[in-house]
């Protein structure tokens, strides 16, 4: 209890700190003199009256306590602040109208003019008259001043939140000097681009080329720090001389690697990042050439990168907190395995196109010399942002599209209730357009309400999204490059007021042109002659709702399939009670890289000590989990070497198990028996496939002692033979489709991540605190990285899925509600234009029910109408929508359905008021009032 | 011609925040919060002044010489080092009374007209249509 008053006090305070905050941005409306002389006293009052009037009444009383404040507060300023802003422009022009302006400045008329000096007086004096009119007219009614002053904030808001995300996330430049000279290097075979470099094709490519001023690879990596206190698992990267050149980083103390020590041997050094610097050495500035214990090995710090230092990968630029050179000692003649990424510098007027095309070349030579392994292999080159930013673009830009559609809706429902209003207005407009005012001047008056709106609307809904991105920070998914640096600077505010001015007009414009195109003899003389204009206005007020209801369809369809198919991505059902799972990781140094089959006796030992640990079922050990991407290589059975349609097909995900790795995981073995310890004796090794690797190698054929190797060539890395199939799990990610793996009994010396899995007879974290007693016991210097179940495991790889079709959701549910009160709205419009007819009709006989259906009616044509629309729409964006959805189509005929039901239940629900309002007219009455 | 600004009534009549304001600060020199919540006080919570409306008021009165700055500040304990308080000059005083007799002369009217039956009865409140 005492921790959730905590929380709301929190909130309140964080509530009033923002408000104290933006009322003191808002005097800025003031000219300078007023502010030197009031704006202290001013804020102080301000906070004096959100203390006493706001504070401690409750959340929902506090909450509408604290929007009156607000609305007043927004009123009044905007009314005085214009006021104060001509006097001062009055003032600073000609001093000697300040006694006429001043003996007036206490009544409540307006000064008399001598004269009217020039044009731009007279525009600048008919504005402010109009400003004050219109703030007049929204006094008069501040019921409708907030509903849309509340109705723009939620569009605006939801619209600069995400547009800060869109700025710091795609279009803000990389934190690299010349960041567009920044590109990567790939060498595709079949297919799929992004395809890593080899070692030995590395080495030519960077001896040959000459489109890049600097070119460097490497390999991201765990490693283990140990030393003196507690050893810590670290973010590292493996990366040669050149690539810290390309991105041209100057280290914050020290220096960073000579070309020599890249080479190979590499030399003992290390460059560490502020974060650790600052964490682990307490930021000493001595460090640099200190030895510190990274992998075990004793290594001197030349460096310390600044602050900012971000480096560049798979979806991510985050802080690595460590550099060491990149060692490839044995493997630099490997042409088979792919695992380095290159990021070069273009050299100056180099572009992308002619860099691949020499790459290309390069690559053309390449496939001729060593056919087996670089035939039909290519190069490409892209820059940086579509590595870094791959998915992040689309997925942003997407709901982007989105949140512009709920600020669309806002605006149709907005004009809508302008439109409604000005139902009453004819007259007022008629009359004075006969007193002189052009239509110009009458649909300057109606866009200035409109602007007066959008403004207060775009002032508030600047707080909202102050509040949104505080809130969307903590939602965020990891894998979205640079979401920390999320913040409402100057260009969102801008943004944000600009959008504030656009959907001014936007919703502003048919409005105004509508009032101001009325037909004066019609106007005042009312009855049959209104009737037509009136009918005109109808028509447009009932389009106007059907566009929102299509675009709420289409939203709404769009949440509902995102909600599907999140529910379909992570669906754990490949899995045995993941519940049940503990994962916890390390990374295993050797120092061994090239041997193939290694023992692994610290592996076997803790395997064995956990086992025999009360409440633990299965243990067992893997190099990567399930949705962890990974080692692939080429695996074929060997009667297949020489098939040229083998070599067409993709690679097979590798990963190394141990015993009971199964069992641990979950993974149903469908076929033969587990791995065992004995399947590594012999020449040949005892292997484990996957469902779809039997499937296509050996179609209706029993896989169960087929034999597979490594590549294509005589002299393979591994034979093996098949002693059982277990269940697809997904590699990728969870949208993508299980691919085909194998699973070998042994763990090879480069690969050095260990994965544990512990089944649970109960809770799985009760086993932690016995899991860590157990490896500090078998080496106190090896630290055991982040604990959790295989369910945070399918959690975690959902975060951005689970992140946009929060978001989605949020706007349908935001649109949704706009549309219920703009359906409200127009139905009660419409009610009260047919006042007399349903009077007329009652009068006559109509008994009760057929007047509720003629109200309901006339709404569900509205809905119908807006659904097919709708219907039309998402079949157009079926490509769009479809490309964010998993294991479901756009066009599902259930979820269009839901949607469309649904917003008949909402329609209806809206109408509802207003119907029983029609059926309680009262006939003599309605009449009356005609 | 511009009038003379000192003479009290060619400044009448008051807007009302501004009449409200110097009747606030009739009895006592009072701070910007605490005119607003006087003139709510007075009006039985009718006119709730926003601190724009307020401060754009005390400068056309300051500027007018109907209320200055005081120096003498309260208890520094009660006290807030944002806070500046008023008070009425003579000149407010004067222009005050002006605005209260214009207003018991526009009653007498009313009266003799018949409009009202009693000076408080609070339908004459309504504006003339």
């Amino acid at each position: 209890m005492s921790a959730l008053r905590h929380l709301r006090h929190a909130l309140h305070r964080a509530i009033f700190k923002v408000s104290i905050h933006v009322y003191g941005a808002l005097l800025l409306l003031y000219p300078r003199d007023f502010r030197a002389r009031f704006r202290t006293q001013m804020v102080g009052a301000f906070s004096d009256a959100c203390h006493e009037q706001v504070a401690d009444k409750g959340f929902t009383r506090g909450a509408m306590l604290g929007a009156t404040l607000w609305a007043r507060e927004l009123l009044g300023l905007a009314r005085t602040s214009a006021h104060e802003r001509l006097r001062s422009w009055r003032q600073g022009r000609a001093g000697s109208w300040q006694g006429q302006e001043e003996g007036h400045a206490f009544g409540q008329s307006e000064p008399e003019k001598p004269f009217r000096p020039r044009r731009r007086g007279r525009f600048f004096d008919s504005l402010v008259a109009d400003v004050r009119f219109s703030l007049r007219g929204l006094r008069k009614n501040p019921g409708f001043a907030v509903v849309v002053v509340v109705t723009l904030a939620l569009g605006i808001g939801a619209n600069t939140a995400i547009f800060s995300v869109l700025r710091t996330v795609l279009l803000r430049p990389f934190p690299y000097p010349d960041p567009d000279r920044v590109v990567t290097v790939w060498t595709p075979q079949l297919g799929w681009s992004f395809n890593s470099l080899s070692p030995a094709d590395w080495v030519d490519y960077r001896d040959s080329t000459q489109s890049f001023e600097d070119l460097g690879v490497y390999e991201l990596q765990r490693m283990n720090l140990s030393g003196n206190s507690e050893p810590e698992r670290l973010s590292g990267v493996r990366c040669t001389a050149g690539l810290l050149r390309a991105l041209n980083v100057v280290p914050a103390l020290g220096r960073l690697f000579r070309e020599e020590e890249t080479e190979d041997p590499v030399a003992r050094v290390v460059i560490v990042s502020d974060r650790l610097w600052r964490s682990r050495f307490g930021a000493d500035p001595s460090l640099v050439g200190q030895e510190i214990l990274v992998n075990r090995e004793s290594m001197t710090v030349i460096g310390i990168m600044p602050n900012s230092f971000r480096f560049p990968g798979w979806q991510s630029l985050t802080e690595p907190d460590i550099l060491v050179p990149l060692a490839l000692e044995g493997q630099i003649t490997d042409r088979g395995s792919y695992f380095l990424t290159a990021i070069g510098r273009l050299g100056e007027g180099v572009s992308i196109g002619s860099a691949e095309e020499e790459l290309r070349a390069i690559a053309a030579r390449l496939e001729q010399a060593y056919p087996e392994t670089n035939d039909r292999r290519t190069a490409r080159v892209f820059p940086l942002r579509d590595f870094v930013l791959v998915g992040a673009t689309s997925d942003l830009w997407t709901l982007f599209v989105v949140v512009g559609f709920v600020l669309l809706i806002a605006c149709t429902n907005v004009a809508g209730l302008l439109m409604s209003r000005n139902a009453g207005r004819d007259v007022e407009m008629a009359l004075r357009a006969s007193l002189g005012a052009g239509r110009c001047r009458l649909v300057r008056q109606m866009l200035t309400e409109s602007f007066i709106l959008a403004l207060i609307g775009g002032a508030v809904a600047l707080l909202l999204a102050w509040w949104g991105i505080g809130l969307l920070r903590s939602v965020i998914p990891d894998n979205l490059p640079r979401v920390e640096e999320l913040s409402l600077d100057l260009p969102v505010v801008v943004f944000s007021l600009g959008a504030a001015l656009l959907t001014g007009v936007l919703f502003g414009i048919v409005p105004a042109l509508q009032v101001s195109g009325i037909d004066l003899s019609r106007a005042f003389r009312g009855g049959a002659g209104t009737m037509t204009a009136r009918r005109a206005q109808t028509h447009l007020l009932r389009g106007v709702l059907v566009a929102q209801i299509a675009l709420t369809f289409v939203l709404t369809c769009g949440a509902g399939l995102m909600l599907q198919s999140l529910w379909n991505a992570t669906d754990t059902g490949e899995l045995q009670e993941p519940d049940q799972v503990l994962i916890a990781s390390y990374s295993r140094v050797t120092g061994e890289k090239t041997e193939i089959i290694l023992p692994d006796p610290f592996l076997d030992q803790l395997l064995e000590r956990l086992r025999v640990i009360p409440g633990v079922r299965h243990a067992g050990a893997t190099t990567r989990l399930p949705l962890q991407s990974g080692w692939t290589a080429n695996v074929v059975p060997v009667e297949h070497t020489q098939d040229p349609e083998y070599a067409d097909r993709p690679p097979s995900f590798v990963v190394c198990a141990s015993p009971g790795y199964f069992g641990a995981m979950g993974i149903d073995l469908l076929q033969g028996r587990d791995l065992l310890p004995q399947d590594l004796s012999g020449g040949i090794v005892g292997i484990v496939v996957n469902r779809t690797f039997a499937e296509r190698s050996w179609p209706e054929q029993s896989p169960l002692g087929k034999r597979i190797q490594g590549g294509f060539s005589a002299d393979p890395w591994f034979v093996g033979q098949v002693v059982g199939v277990v269940e697809d799990v997904r590699q990728m990610s969870l949208e993508a489709e299980p691919e085909a793996e194998v699973y070998l009994p042994f763990f090879p010396g480069f690969q050095e991540d260990r994965w544990l899995a512990i089944r649970a007879e109960g809770n799985p974290m009760d086993l932690v605190a016995g899991l860590r007693a157990e490896v500090e016991d078998l080496d106190p210097h090896q630290p055991l990285a982040r604990v959790f179940t295989a369910v945070d495991l399918y959690d975690d790889a959902a975060t951005s899925r689970r992140f946009s079709t929060l978001l989605i959701g949020l706007f349908a549910i935001v649109a949704l509600c706009l549309v219920s009160a703009g359906t409200y709205g127009v139905t009660a419009f419409l009610v009260r234009q047919r006042n007399r007819e349903v009077g007329i009709r009652i009068a006559m006989g109509a008994d009760r029910e057929s007047v509720l259906w003629l109200v309901l009616g006339q709404s569900l044509r509205i809905v119908m109408a807006g659904i097919v629309l709708g219907l039309l729409g998402t079949a157009a964006a079926s490509g769009l929508i479809g490309s964010l959805l998993y294991d479901v189509g756009a066009l599902d005929p259930p979820a269009l359905a839901g949607a469309a039901l649904f917003l008949i239940l909402v329609a209806v629900g809206a109408t509802l008021v207003p119907a029983f309002r029609a059926v309680r007219i009262d006939p003599v009455e309605a009449m009356r009032n005609e | 011609m511009p009038k003379d600004p000192k003479d009290p009534d060619s400044i009448t009549p008051l807007s009302a925040p501004v009449f409200y304001i110097l009747l606030s600060l009739v009895d006592r020199e009072r701070h910007g919060y605490a005119i607003i919540k006087e003139v709510a006080s007075l009006t039985e919570g009718k006119v709730k002044l926003s601190t724009g409306t307020l401060y754009a008021a005390v400068r056309r009165l300051l500027d007018g010489g109907l209320i200055e700055e005081s120096e003498e500040r309260p208890h520094p304990a009660l006290d807030d080092e944002r806070r500046r308080y008023y008070r009425l000059t003579p000149f407010g005083e004067e222009v005050a009374r002006a605005e209260v007799n214009r207003m018991v002369h526009l009653t007498g009217v009313a009266l003799e007209k018949k409009l009202i039956s009693t000076p408080s009865s609070n339908s004459a409140q309504g504006k003339p249509s």
